[in-house]
């Protein structure tokens, strides 16, 4: 598992440490181990099944592992639930309201149900949202994205200091999910939370978040600064003449290296420091090289390469 | 805990839902009390004996009997839908998780459902008590007989009446409050809890038929229990006939007439009726906790 552990002397948020969840004979939580530091967005990326939602429900509360530790804000989250929770915020899945009640009902149950919650907190929540003229409203006659957007205002109405979203844009259309990402990136910026987002959508996490982590199979598979993990995943392209020989140069010399269909290129996975040893080495075996470039990795290929999985959305 | 149960109390003060079952409570209290005694009247004149009848059972504040009456046997029912909503909707709507995500313990969670449910059943009762004397004094005044007349012990009486139909009332919604956890829906709390009624009812019947220690078992049912503690009521129609109510007035249980009253005492099934209640909640409870809260509920 490639996990990075940041180096800075900085008490994680969240830190779990071999979580495993069983519901029956069905395994949704491995052995799950990831840490999330004050301030950052940090996303949890993984196809659908990969244990997201349970893991987020574990944090909770309201699923019980069945082994491995939670800790939130340095407290064990099996003793000091309530107090873990009174500074968390958190939509499981979608949020979810009393369509009979309007949005502002709805945040004064959830102003109630939390207590000591501000007078005023309410409208102001309705404004950052951008639903103050329709918080008369029932529940039930809102967009999904009002509903995201009420969530959101629910989720903060608490000022959290950890804010938990379970697939925030999911149902939403293109621009309603920008909106939504920037809202949620606002929230950081402007309020300080630390945001912990899970998502299928790799744009959606590539775009919003400052670390990820990789969850396959109720496991992290890989976790660490998204500039970091792509960096692992980077190479040095070549335009050569002759693909195969430069090919087996590269194995020879025990390189990670691999070719673009039908361009002549090939690619190393080494440091661009060491791009002109191998370029002095590719001319030596008589490899005519016409070009020398960085070839980045997306998120999308790493995370392909981390799962193994193809079944993926590159986008929404 | 107070501004949980001010949560629980809004929901339910602002659900529609609430207002209609007790309009329906309304509205057959209005039937019984104000409807009908202009008709007998009017059909039969003021000597014949069903006004005579009707004008000693359904006067101010005779009346009352009827109202508690009419309030414990449709308000059965009534609350198993009631309960099976308020706890089991929260699971359709998936608004159980957001409520525990936000720091509210099960335990408290569940104490503050279940108080808001008992506040709103003694709220209720205050209002068909009040809505329903109203109605009694419109019968009364359409017949042209409003002569209150108080008998010795009245206020007393009625407080007992009320408390003992709020007690089997609450044994009703706290049947449909653990079969709503249970099944984790609103149908389910409310489709088994009215279901459990009716096949109390049936098998009631049939082990009557049967006799012995048949219908010794069946009168431990819930809804036999209930008629049980309900016959110990003063101000109850049945008294005026002969009935099976009026234990105090020396009626005694088990003297037939009116529902079926079983051979145990008005004490002992309240006991009993508590212990249901005991049991059903100490049932939620156990299950709620140990349960996880998943997509599903």
């Amino acid at each position: 598992m490639a996990v990075e552990t940041q180096t800075e002397d900085v008490k994680p948020v969240l830190e779990i440490t071999g979580l495993e969840k069983r519901f029956g004979d069905v395994t949704a939580l491995a052995g799950l181990d990831l840490q999330v530091f004050p301030g950052e967005v940090y996303g949890l990326l993984g196809p659908n099944g990969a244990g997201k939602s349970t893991l987020i429900g574990a944090v909770l509360g309201l699923v019980r592992p069945n082994a491995g530790s939670i800790e939130v804000f340095g407290m064990d989250a099996r003793h000091h639930r309530s107090e873990i929770l009174r500074r968390t915020g958190a939509i499981i899945e979608s949020p979810a309201f009393y369509p009979y009640l309007g949005g502002r009902d709805n945040l004064k149950v959830v102003a109630r149900t939390i207590g000591d919650v501000p007078k005023g907190r309410i409208d102001e929540m309705l404004e950052l949202v951008g639903l103050r003229g329709r918080g008369k409203d029932k529940a039930k006659t809102y967009s999904t994205g009002m509903k995201q957007r009420l969530g959101l205002a629910s989720v903060l109405l608490g000022d959290p200091d950890l804010v938990i979203l379970d697939e925030p844009t999911s149902g939403l259309d293109p621009a309603g999910a920008v909106e939504f990402r920037k809202l949620i990136r606002s929230v950081v910026t402007d309020q300080g939370n630390t945001v912990f987002v899970s998502s299928h959508l790799l744009m959606e996490v590539e775009q919003m978040c400052d670390r990820v982590g990789i969850v396959k199979l109720g496991e992290t598979v890989a976790e660490g600064r998204l500039e970091d993990l792509l960096q692992k995943g980077s190479a040095v392209a070549f335009r050569v003449d002759d693909v195969e020989r430069a090919l087996g140069l590269m194995k020879e010399k025990g390189l990670q290296a691999g070719s673009d269909d039908g361009d002549g290129m090939v690619w190393a996975e080494i440091s661009q420091d060491d791009a002109g040893l191998l370029n002095a080495a590719l001319v030596g075996a008589g490899v005519e090289v016409s070009l020398i470039g960085e070839r980045r990795s997306d998120l999308e290929s790493f995370f392909l390469e981390v799962t193994g999985d193809r079944e993926v959305r590159g986008s929404d | 805990m107070i501004s949980l149960i001010s949560a629980e109390m809004l929901k339910i003060r602002k659900r529609r839902a609430t207002w209609i079952m007790f309009g329906i409570l309304l509205a057959f209290a209005a039937f019984f009390l104000m409807a009908i005694r202009p008709i007998i009247a009017a059909d039969d004149g003021k000597a014949s004996v069903q006004y005579l009848a009707a004008n000693l059972v359904m006067r101010f504040p005779m009346g009352f009997g009827i109202l508690v009456r009419l309030v414990a046997e449709l308000g059965q029912f009534i609350l198993i839908v009631f309960a099976g909503l308020v706890v089991g909707s929260e699971y359709g709507w998936g608004t159980v998780r957001q409520v525990m995500a936000r720091g509210a313990s099960r335990n408290r969670y569940l104490i503050a459902k279940l108080s808001a449910i008992l506040l709103s059943i003694v709220i209720g009762m205050i209002l068909a008590l009040i809505i329903g004397g109203g109605f009694i004094v419109v019968g009364d005044v359409l017949v042209d007989s409003l002569d209150p007349d108080f008998p010795a012990g009245f206020a007393g009486d009625l407080t007992g009446d009320t408390l003992r139909t709020l007690g089997v009332l609450v044994v009703f919604a706290a049947l449909a409050f653990c079969i709503a956890i249970l099944t984790r829906s609103a149908a389910g709390g409310l489709g088994l809890g009215l279901g459990w009624v009716f096949v109390e009812y049936m098998c009631t019947g049939i082990f009557s038929l049967f006799g012995g220690v048949w219908r010794d078992i069946s009168g431990y049912f819930l809804t036999n229990l209930s008629n049980g503690v309900m016959a110990a009521n003063h101000l109850d129609v049945g008294r005026f006939f002969g009935g099976g109510g009026g234990a105090g007035e020396g009626g005694g249980p088990g003297d037939g007439g009116g529902p079926p009253v079983f051979d145990v005492e008005p004490l002992t099934a309240g006991l009993l009726l508590a212990l249901y209640v005991v049991v059903l909640v100490a049932i939620s409870v156990w299950v709620f906790n140990r349960r996880d809260i998943t997509a599903a509920g």
